[in-house]
């Protein structure tokens, strides 16, 4: 209810999603409902076609370790037998699973981007709930250039027998033609915000703008979020998303401007702090440049199979490398920044590639330690002192 | 069966040679002094030494299909295990949770490939997440030198396809770098049509990698299941405790080595692919078929307890440790969960974990007591997946609730 007057109070595009995000999310927990844990890079209008909403571990962890249930999914995973090291977004979700926290799944729906250690997670739920894994294999792009026409026509018809699938198993109608008129929507939005920033018309909060992104995952195809992502083409509706120019106005703008590479500490603010007090900002987070390309509503599936594909993140990491590098001298940015999230093998197996590739192009490149699910306060002081450090070297 | 003992490789003559010096023939010499009639020497090669050598990472890949262009299949481990495991000052350095394994292949990998003239190749499967960084890293440095497979998880007919595809590709790419070079006996040259045995009999190839109990396995004891091991430490702790070992399901393991080395040298890439997924199922296989193939290896061997090492930082094998306890639940067998480096050594806090669970096991006499009568059926039918199959499930709405 709090959230849904700040959502009607305020207008911004981040509260209305984050109102209908958590809405939609509370009725998986109503008895009867069908609950899809899915893989953070689904295609949720596979799900929206049928009027389902999908359970992201990813989300749904770091939704629940910001708030009041931290300290009960804290202590479920210090009794964990998943060990330390494992991404603690899967480890969260597990023991918030396991302490009811959330539900039980009714099908597991993987992806193989980003990462094997979630399809594990997702294949064991299965097969401790008794309900069917089912993984999209998606083949990894080439270095250079768009998918292959054979890549996705396979992952293309591996989408199209699980649409059917979920409706067969599900006994429900699809509607996936709608689902995508709203996913058109929504990106349509999405890729007008892109290039305004790219362009330099606008400046958005890489932090703000990378938690929208996550939790817009959910809605992809649904009313609600193309409404969302459509509330971010006014002024109004992105006014929470806007840098604080704090007195740079009249100058080229807040500086050092940085790229974002993979996911934030979502509850601990004290790195992007140090970045403000620098006079700085997070312009630019690659995991938002997906989701650009509007898809045919005729013939979805190419389009779904293209965008898993072509993932930002998908692919060997000299195929990122190379990303990087276009977003990082199209956005301008002075320096980039990789957040080496604890426990994530395939992103922190990229650090020593991305690493030469950006001392080659003569981009500034800082890696940060951390856990994205940290408490607030949770970064350490030599992780400060490095990131100060940087900043004043690019100042 | 046949036992194949770990032993370190880099012996005297090895270690008097330069680190830049081919590894084909440091190995070669090395393994010259320690058992030359076991060494499987291939062709010359332009870079001058003396093998054609495809090196592969993790053990899912079958030796022989890589032997089938003529190169002589090798393990990337057994470099690690003849070098020192110190990266070179200049060389890839990987973020510090990464797993052992594959810190060591990497180093060895590109201690020994990079030097001036090699050019030795490497299939490093794409595995774990992991393992596909470690050839990210590499295909930098050694460009179309390494060819970096995707493995699926499953064994189901589309894996296969899939697979088979992955195969198809790889041969072409082996193929390609094999034209030029002086080819190794074809295996035509076998009359049976059967891969040169000394790359797929597990007693002579790569005994530098391969793992097994160093005494006969028997029932009663402990099985243990483990990702990568360099050696038989952990297995000789459980003996010398005076627990036996039953079994032994590793990635390095006899029965892993010697599942990849049976069959035809050259069988179609779909039986190629059939083959793949049959004999390497590991921790990061498929749940439903990790679990299968594990029941069916415990049944067997009648251990009275389970002991699951997990390297650090390894994903699947944390994955796998939560599967191994599910299973000894359901066994109701003793279990322990350690974590073993790579290479592996049994550190004090695990050896007192270990000492403490193995005495456990030889105190309980009622347990012993129960396992007099091995032929007992297993408390159910752990061989049968949980997950409901089509048939078992009607097109219902399912409740997420349980
Ligand atoms: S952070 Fe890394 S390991 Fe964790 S879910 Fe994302 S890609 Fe997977
Ligand atoms: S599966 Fe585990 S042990 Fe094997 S390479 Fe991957 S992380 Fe290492």
């Amino acid at each position: 209810m709090r959230t849904q007057v700040r959502a009607l109070k305020s207008g911004t595009a981040r509260k209305y999603l984050e109102h209908h995000a958590l809405t939609a999310a509370l009725a998986l927990h109503e008895e009867g409902a069908f609950v899809p844990w899915v893989s953070y890079l689904f295609p949720s209008e596979l799900l929206a076609s049928y009027g389902l909403t999908p359970l992201i571990p990813e989300v749904a962890a770091t939704t629940l370790m910001g708030m009041d249930f931290r300290e009960e999914v804290e202590t479920a995973m210090n009794r964990s037998a998943l060990p330390r090291d494992l991404c603690s977004y899967h480890r969260a979700a597990r023991a918030a699973l396991d302490t009811r926290l959330l539900p039980a799944p009714s099908i597991c729906l993987g992806t193989t981007p980003l990462c094997t250690a979630k399809e594990c997670l997702l294949d064991q739920l299965a097969q401790e709930y008794h309900v069917p894994f089912i993984s999209i294999h998606v083949p990894l792009p080439p270095d250079e250039g768009p998918a292959r026409p054979d890549q996705v026509s396979d992952v293309a018809g591996q989408l199209g027998a699980l649409h059917e699938r979920i409706g067969e198993f599900t006994g429900r109608r699809p509607a996936l033609a709608e689902a995508m008129r709203n996913s058109s929507r929504a990106a349509r939005a999405w890729r007008s915000v892109d290039e305004g920033r790219m362009s330099g018309d606008l400046l958005l909060d890489g932090r703000h703008m990378f938690a929208f992104a996550f939790l817009g995952q959910m809605l992809w195809g649904t009313v609600a979020g193309a409404r969302g992502f459509e509330r971010l083409l006014t002024e109004r509706g992105r006014a929470d998303l806007v840098v604080p120019t704090n007195g740079s106005e009249g100058t080229s703008g807040p500086r050092p401007r940085l790229v974002w590479l993979h996911t934030v500490p979502h509850h601990d603010d004290s790195a992007f702090e140090t970045i403000r007090a620098h006079g700085g900002a997070v312009v630019f987070e690659e995991m938002g440049r997906t989701h650009l390309e509007e898809i045919d509503p005729a013939d979805p599936f190419p389009g779904l199979a293209r965008r898993l594909i072509e993932h930002p993140v998908w692919g060997s990491a000299t195929r990122r490398a190379r990303l990087v590098v276009e977003l990082a001298r199209g956005a301008r940015a002075d320096g980039v920044i990789h957040f080496n999230h604890w426990g994530c093998r395939q992103g922190l197996g990229t650090l020593p590639v991305l690493r030469s590739v950006l001392a080659r192009e003569g981009i500034p490149f800082l890696t940060i330690d951390g856990d994205a699910l940290d408490r607030p306060g949770g970064g350490s002081d030599t992780m400060t002192a490095r990131l100060e450090s940087f900043l004043e070297m690019l100042l | 069966m046949s036992r194949v003992m770990h032993y370190p490789l880099r012996s005297c003559a090895a270690r008097a040679l330069p680190r830049t010096f081919c590894s084909s023939r440091v190995v070669a010499i090395d393994r010259g002094v320690a058992d030359t009639a076991s060494w499987h020497v291939g062709p010359l090669t332009p870079c001058g030494v003396m093998t054609a050598t495809c090196y592969h990472s993790c053990a899912l890949i079958r030796p022989g299909f890589l032997a089938r262009r003529g190169f002589a299949p090798r393990s990337l481990a057994a470099l690690a295990l003849a070098g020192d495991g110190r990266r070179h000052p200049d060389g890839i350095e990987t973020h510090p949770n990464t797993c052992p394994w594959v810190v060591q292949l990497l180093t060895a990998a590109e201690s020994t490939l990079t030097a001036p003239g090699c050019t030795d190749l490497i299939v490093a499967p794409a595995g774990c997440d992991a393992m596909r960084r470690m050839g990210d890293m590499l295909a930098v440095r050694l460009g179309d030198r390494i060819y970096r497979p995707w493995v699926p998880r499953t064994a189901d007919e589309a894996a296969i396809r899939r697979l088979a595809k992955e195969l198809e590709a790889l041969d072409a790419w082996l193929e390609r770098h094999a034209t030029g070079r002086t080819a190794a006996p074809p295996a035509a040259a076998n009359p049976a049509g059967k891969a040169d045995p000394a790359t797929t009999n597990p007693a002579t190839a790569r005994p530098d990698t391969v793992v097994s109990p160093p005494v006969e396995p028997r029932p009663g004891g402990v099985f243990v299941i483990a990702g990568p091991l360099s050696g038989v430490d952990l297995l000789r702790a459980i003996e010398d405790a005076g627990v036996p070992v039953s079994g032994l399901d590793s990635c390095t393991g006899v029965d892993r080595a010697a599942a990849l080395a049976a069959g035809d040298a050259r069988l179609t890439f779909d039986a190629e692919a059939r083959e793949m997924l049959a004999a390497a199922v590991c921790p990061r296989s498929a749940v439903t078929l990790r679990r299968e193939h594990l029941a069916s290896r415990i049944a067997d061997a009648h251990p009275a307890g389970l002991i699951h090492a997990r390297l650090p930082f390894c994903d699947p094998g944390a994955y796998d440790g939560v599967l191994a306890r599910s299973l000894a639940d359901e066994l109701e067998l003793p279990f322990l969960d350690i974590e073993v480096g790579y290479p592996s050594e049994v550190t004090g806090p695990v050896r007192v974990r270990l000492e403490a669970f193995l005495e456990r096991l030889t105190l309980d006499d009622d347990l012993l007591d129960d396992l007099v009568a091995f032929d007992d059926p297993l408390p159910q039918d752990l061989t049968r997946s949980p997950l409901p199959t089509d048939a078992d499930r009607p097109n219902e709405v399912r409740s997420g609730r349980s």
